[in-house]
């Protein structure tokens, strides 16, 4: 990661609306220089260029105009305006607020969030954003306006991770789905009773795409504590005494097994899943949320 | 042992501290919040119970060190065992007294040496060991300055040997009190007419004396004296013929004195004085002749007591009566008895007197300065400050361990 963007990732930058845009701004600006326009053409209000015709072409395409000039057929093509919906939605529950290096998971999303709402606005994308733990239900509403990214930050600013997984009712709006929309969940994966896997499971539809980020801590993966230690559990505020140093093995083959498990079930699903360490620089993650976008926009 | 400032111990309620650490926080490593425990095992390894373990001796040293911190400041002395010398000390004249006897033999068991109560101290080999009057209060300071661990008085402590200027007690005097049987002794006998005698007894015991007179016949039980003879002048002038009846009655009363054999002249001043006169009574302007017997002059009245006494380098006394003296005044100031108690002055003194100090005077005066035994105590601050900062270094380093 850019030892200057590094310094910036710090929670009093991080929690107001202008540090969460400029930092949003610098991840996405600077992956996305020297990169050159839509290479895609087809039926658009933006004239592109001008194509011999083919049998098979849509006669609606042939520019008549062009035909009266040269007496040949034309076809008339522009660039393809993709306008899709991107729908955030971010597991805001307590287990969110484990940190590693000063660097919290639910921090990270939200740079995460912010920087891919960035590009989504570059991209002239609708975009809203779901925040959802027991307590509350965070929402803005997907909409294509000049204000949206200022209310989108604020709202994610607003985010508090507490309590735990939204148990039951009250998401039935968050399945809501119309057009082309791309559903960008950011969550840690800990459910209970494999909750979050069915809500999941509901968010995928024939018609849109849903790119899980699953973010993990190095050590979560590793285990890379020496010595014996308690581990308490952010959400249930169970305590467990473990020894790292006898347990490490079976548990990095645990972890390994579960994160394995969760991308076949993912697989299966036609979900797109992408594990994030929250050590790892955003342009991966930027990668893989452009990867996906481009399969919806086909 | 001993400890400087024993209220400083209250600090081992401190102990509390790091037990109540200990017992509130004894299963639990350093902690760590994590997302989910779902992966972890509880595991109870080897290093757990060494952890344990660790904890068990690191509180111990714990609670070592305020141990040591309490005492530090309590400043803890310990008694160097270099014996020095334990005396007991009495009066000769109870030695052979039951009570005393039994005490005695204990306290030489305990290997006190024996010393009798005088000045010097002197042992029973000591051809000093004399019956010598001693002044207790001196004795008291002498002891105080000698080197020794443990000094037991027994003694009757007659009042009579308390005198002068009262010193403390060294605390590592022990002051035991004998009690003395009251008594009757006759202090004199006096021959009147006819065949009585007349006794002067004196009943006494430990709070009080008292005296009386008794009249029995005449035998040879008592040595009987015959009485001193005061012979008393009283020389006048005209001026002072009031005084001179009011003293001539006075002396009239106190001749009534069963003890006293007074002889009392009255005459003018112009007369030559007798020279064997033992006090003179000069009622007169002139200067009175210098004789050989004591003086009561008489002076305008200018100090508050009817009868003070002259400052005069010659062994006669002298005395001032203060004039013009009137009968209300004789008997408002008890003319009769100070003038009495002048004239015998000299002739009534005590044996037996039984009375003792009050106990109160002796124990309430503890010493409260350390005196010199108190060298024989060794500040034990050096080796605890050691041990401390030694304890505190294992203390830190099993810290650091336990904590990787």
């Amino acid at each position: 990661m850019n030892p200057q963007l590094r310094a910036l990732l710090k929670p009093e930058v991080i929690n107001t609306v202008d540090g969460l845009e400029l930092v949003a701004r610098i991840i996405v600006e600077g992956f996305m220089s020297g990169t050159n326009k839509s290479k895609s053409v087809g039926i658009g209000q933006e004239f592109s260029q001008y194509r011999s015709y083919e049998p098979g072409d849509d006669f609606r395409t042939l520019d008549w105009k062009m035909y009266a000039r040269s007496g040949r057929y034309f076809v008339r093509q522009a660039d393809i305006e993709t306008n899709i919906t991107v729908k955030f939605m971010l597991d805001a529950s307590h287990s969110m607020t484990y940190a590693e290096d000063g660097m919290s998971k639910v921090m990270y999303a939200k740079v995460m969030m912010a920087s891919l709402a960035y590009l989504a606005r570059k991209q002239c994308d609708a975009f809203g954003l779901f925040t959802v733990n027991e307590k509350k239900v965070g929402v803005v509403y997907p909409r294509f306006e000049q204000q949206q990214f200022l209310r989108f930050l604020n709202e994610l600013v607003n985010v508090k991770s507490e309590g735990t997984w939204r148990k039951g009712n009250g998401l039935e709006h968050l399945y809501d789905h119309h057009g082309k929309e791309m559903i960008v969940f950011i969550t840690d994966l800990y459910d209970q009773d494999t909750d979050l896997l069915q809500f999941i499971s509901r968010l995928k539809t024939s018609r849109n795409e849903v790119i899980v980020f699953h973010l993990m801590g190095k050590q979560e993966i590793d285990l890379d504590f020496k010595g014996a230690f308690t581990f308490e559990d952010l959400e249930t505020r169970a305590r467990t005494k473990v020894d790292t140093l006898t347990q490490q093995k079976a548990y990095t083959q645990k972890i390994q097994q579960w994160l394995k498990q969760t991308r076949a079930w993912m697989l299966e699903k036609q979900i797109h899943y992408e594990l994030v360490k929250i050590s790892d620089p955003f342009e991966t993650v930027l990668y893989n949320f452009l990867k996906a976008r481009k399969s919806l926009a086909r | 042992m001993h400890f400087l400032n024993p209220i400083w111990l209250w600090g081992l309620t401190g102990l509390a501290i790091p037990i109540a650490i200990h017992l509130l926080s004894r299963k639990e490593g350093p902690l760590i919040y994590i997302g989910s425990v779902r992966h972890l095992q509880e595991s109870n390894t080897s290093q757990f119970r060494a952890i344990k373990l660790n904890e068990v001796v690191l509180l111990i040293i714990r609670c070592l060190l305020i141990v040591l911190i309490t005492l530090f400041l309590a400043g803890l002395q310990f008694n160097t065992f270099t014996q020095n010398e334990q005396w007991v000390l009495l009066e000769k004249e109870i030695e052979n007294q039951p009570e005393v006897r039994s005490l005695l033999d204990s306290l030489e068991e305990q290997h006190f040496d024996k010393r009798y109560l005088a000045a010097g101290f002197p042992t029973e080999q000591d051809s000093l060991a004399s019956n010598s009057k001693a002044n207790y209060w001196n004795l008291i300071q002498e002891l105080s300055k000698k080197d020794l661990s443990n000094v037991v008085v027994i003694s009757r402590s007659h009042l009579a040997n308390f005198q002068g200027e009262r010193s403390f007690l060294p605390a590592n005097l022990r002051w035991i009190t004998i009690d003395t049987q009251a008594g009757e002794y006759v202090q004199a006998a006096y021959k009147t007419d006819g065949d009585s005698l007349l006794l002067r007894v004196s009943q006494t015991n430990s709070q009080e004396i008292k005296m009386e007179y008794k009249k029995v016949a005449a035998s040879g039980r008592y040595n009987s004296v015959s009485k001193d003879t005061i012979t008393v002048v009283i020389s006048y002038s005209e001026e002072y013929l009031g005084e001179k009846n009011i003293l001539e009655a006075a002396l009239k009363s106190i001749q009534t004195i069963p003890m006293m054999i007074m002889e009392a002249s009255v005459q003018s001043d112009q007369v030559a004085i007798a020279k064997n006169a033992d006090w003179l009574i000069w009622l007169s302007e002139k200067n009175p002749p210098t004789t050989a017997s004591n003086v009561i002059k008489a002076t305008e009245r200018n100090s508050p007591s009817l009868l003070s006494r002259l400052s005069s380098s010659s062994p006669q006394q002298e005395w001032s009566l203060a004039t013009p003296l009137t009968v209300e005044q004789a008997l408002e100031s008890n003319l009769v008895v100070k003038l009495a108690s002048l004239l015998l002055e000299n002739n009534i003194y005590l044996t037996n007197d039984q009375r003792v100090l009050p106990e109160a005077y002796l124990l309430g005066q503890q010493d409260e300065n350390p005196g010199p035994h108190h060298s024989t105590f060794v500040k034990a601050d050096h080796w605890i400050l050691i041990l401390f900062l030694s304890l505190l270094f294992i203390e830190r380093l099993l810290a650091y361990k336990r904590n990787q």
